[in-house]
């Protein structure tokens, strides 16, 4: 499903280079549910963004359902990104001036769908997420699990076949984000979705399919 | 799409109340500037009552002759140079005179010692027909009784109430400087906005003191004491009248004797009358409208740098909202599209509370804004006052210019934090606080 081939990303400015990620060879099949652990600063949130699209390497291959991502311009990759990915942020990044509906109905507006169908799609996410008495609520209005399980929805409305997620109990106590942890099972079980999630955690670590683990860099186990 | 976009933008608004207060006020002043300057340039050449078919009129106020002495004399027109130049154009279908001897007459009220000053114009038959006031009662003088100089005059319906209150005017008499004058007809007043066809009387133009038929200034033939409003047929091209008045201008001048003439390119377009200050020189149109639309420009440019730095502060503080949305999808033209379509929100709402502000602005500066663009300020006729009617200021056209400038003005404020604000990489965009 994901496949990524001598990778590296390096930063650089006038004074200094840092390398984030050093030669990672790394595959993702289809239906995995892979936790990419390490320390702060280890690059693991970079390599998510690099799958998700949202950065470039500097050298190395990134193939996500068969296609070679290196030379989309920004529609297309705009165009990849909502139809096959979808993402789980640490600080859930619910738009804060649209209501629960219209936040996760935000990747199907992108895909043009019509506003009817785009209310059924959403509706229905919500009611999977157990949500759908809080739908014309405000994000500020929302305990910090009930808006993870927004973005949850959001992730998910488009139908993607891959979730990202970067720490997604992060900022949750830990009953919420026993909560969040069951829902991306559920997801990764019931729906077959891959998810690839970085996470502190050792537990919810233990409980995916696979883990891979980062240190300066580079991939060590 | 666009619903969403204006949907959040609501929502903006009630969330950050303080900063859309200004910014909406802000836009405000600065399309106040402009609606005042636009709302004036727009009465003075839309058909506006009584002046309801300036599309369709062409103007020749004055003139130039040459001697071959070398002396100059510049003036208003003849009757003879505008009946010999333009009666007979095929498509003309009337030319209304006014005479340059107008001004302020006494008038003496029956059974009343204080005399009142008011406002008198000497106008032929034709006026009517070119400038359609709308009679209340009785009709215009004839052209029997201009061609008899009989005292009759039409006077406005405020000059009626005043003088005869709620009884039946015409058939009356008037007393205009110690002479009779019998009121053939009552006519809806016309603002001073109209300044051309404004008054309070309205008397034949033979009656004028010292007119004499076929008389001219300075024995010039040329020159008299009239402006021409030329009305052309609804059927005929007014560019095409004004070529063949232009030609029948230079065909006349060439059969004066011992002179030259030049009516200095008139008749003009009204839209271009109103520019045209000076009887010996021609303005430069092309140079006037460059100068007006550089101010209109820098009217809105000055304030559309300050509302950019603050579309740009707001677009900082929704730069991760920018990072999910490219995130989920959006390409970057897309989010261009999404915060210009929600600053006009912003723009419109202060577009309207500029609209307003333009209507109270213009009100309280009644007295001098028509005369902004004048070379020369004419004092107000005593008594007088500017009245702007609502048709003059409530219209689609008064509106389609205001969405232009809010239009115009977003653009200029918007373009460039739309454009930093889509344009940031993803990340930085999410990891911003």
């Amino acid at each position: 499903m994901i496949t990524l081939t001598n990778l590296e990303k390096i930063y650089r400015t006038k004074e200094i280079e840092t390398v984030a990620l050093e030669n990672v060879n790394l595959t993702v099949d289809k239906g995995e549910f892979l936790s990419i652990m390490g320390p702060s600063g280890c690059g693991k949130s970079t390599l998510l963004n690099i799958i998700g699209l949202l950065d470039a390497p500097t050298s190395g291959t990134v193939e996500i359902a068969g296609t070679y991502t290196a030379n989309m311009n920004d529609k297309q990759l705009a165009m990849f990104r909502n139809q096959k990915l979808g993402f789980v942020f640490q600080s859930f990044h619910l738009i804060n001036s649209l209501n629960v509906l219209d936040n996760v109905e935000l990747p199907l507006l992108y895909r043009k769908v019509s506003a009817k169908e785009r209310r059924v799609a959403a509706e229905a996410v919500l009611e999977k997420v157990g949500l759908s008495h809080r739908m014309r609520h405000f994000p500020t209005q929302l305990s910090g699990g009930q808006c993870q399980r927004v973005a949850i929805a959001r992730a998910i409305v488009g139908n993607p076949d891959i979730i990202l997620a970067d720490e997604p109990t992060g900022n949750l106590d830990s009953k919420m984000g026993a909560e969040v942890m069951d829902l991306l099972h559920k997801l990764n079980k019931e729906d077959g979705r891959t998810i690839v999630m970085v996470t502190h955690n050792e537990e919810q670590a233990k409980q995916t399919s696979r883990t891979v683990r980062f240190f300066d860099g580079r991939q060590v186990m | 799409m666009l619903k969403v976009y204006f949907k959040q933008a609501w929502n903006l608004i009630r969330q950050e109340r303080l900063f859309s207060l200004i910014y909406i006020v802000g836009t405000g002043l600065s399309v106040s500037m402009v609606m005042v300057l636009s709302i004036v340039f727009y009465m003075k050449v839309a058909n506006i009552y009584p002046e309801t078919n300036r599309d369709r009129i062409l103007v020749a106020k004055s003139g130039m002759v040459s001697f071959e002495n070398g002396r100059n004399s510049s003036s208003s027109l003849s009757e003879g140079m505008i009946n010999t130049c333009f009666a007979s154009l095929d498509g003309v279908e009337a030319i209304a005179l006014i005479s340059r001897k107008d001004g302020e007459f006494l008038l003496q009220p029956e059974g009343d010692p204080v005399q009142l000053p008011v406002t008198v114009k000497y106008v032929n038959t034709d006026f009517w027909k070119v400038f359609p006031f709308r009679f209340i009662d009785g009709k215009p003088f004839t052209d029997a009784d201009q061609q008899s100089a009989i005292r009759t005059a039409v006077i406005a319906e405020s000059l009626s109430r005043r003088l005869f209150g709620k009884d039946e005017a015409v058939g009356k008499y008037i007393s205009l400087n110690f002479r009779s004058y019998r009121v053939c007809g009552i006519v809806k007043d016309a603002s001073l906005v109209t300044r051309e066809t404004y008054s309070l009387i309205w008397l034949p133009y033979t009656l004028a003191d010292g007119y004499q038929p076929n008389s001219s200034f300075y024995n010039t033939e040329a020159l008299g004491e009239f402006s021409a409003y030329i009305l052309a047929s609804k059927d005929k091209n007014l560019a095409d009248l004004k070529k063949e008045a232009e030609a029948a201008v230079e065909r006349y001048g060439k059969t004066l004797h011992d002179k030259t003439f030049t009516a200095l390119g008139q008749p003009d377009y009204y839209w271009q009358s109103i520019f045209r200050f000076w009887s010996n020189s021609r303005p430069e149109y092309g140079k006037l409208v460059l100068q007006y639309g550089l101010v209109l420009l820098i009217l809105l440019l000055v304030p559309a740098v300050s509302l950019s730095g603050m579309t740009d502060s707001r677009m900082e503080r929704r730069l991760a909202e920018m990072g999910v949305r490219r995130a989920f999808g959006a390409p970057v033209t897309t989010l261009m599209v999404q915060v210009i379509s929600e600053n006009f929100l912003f723009t419109v709402l202060g577009g309207v509370f500029g609209l307003l502000l333009s209507y109270l602005l213009l009100y309280l500066s009644r007295s001098w804004i028509m005369q902004l663009d004048a070379t020369f300020v004419d004092v107000l006729p005593e008594g007088a006052d500017v009245v702007f009617s609502p048709s003059m200021l409530v219209n689609y056209q008064v509106f389609g210019i205001t969405l232009f400038v809010c239009f115009l003005l977003n653009l200029l404020s918007a373009l460039i934090p739309a454009w930093r604000a889509s344009h940031r990489q993803i990340i930085y965009s999410l990891n911003a606080k």
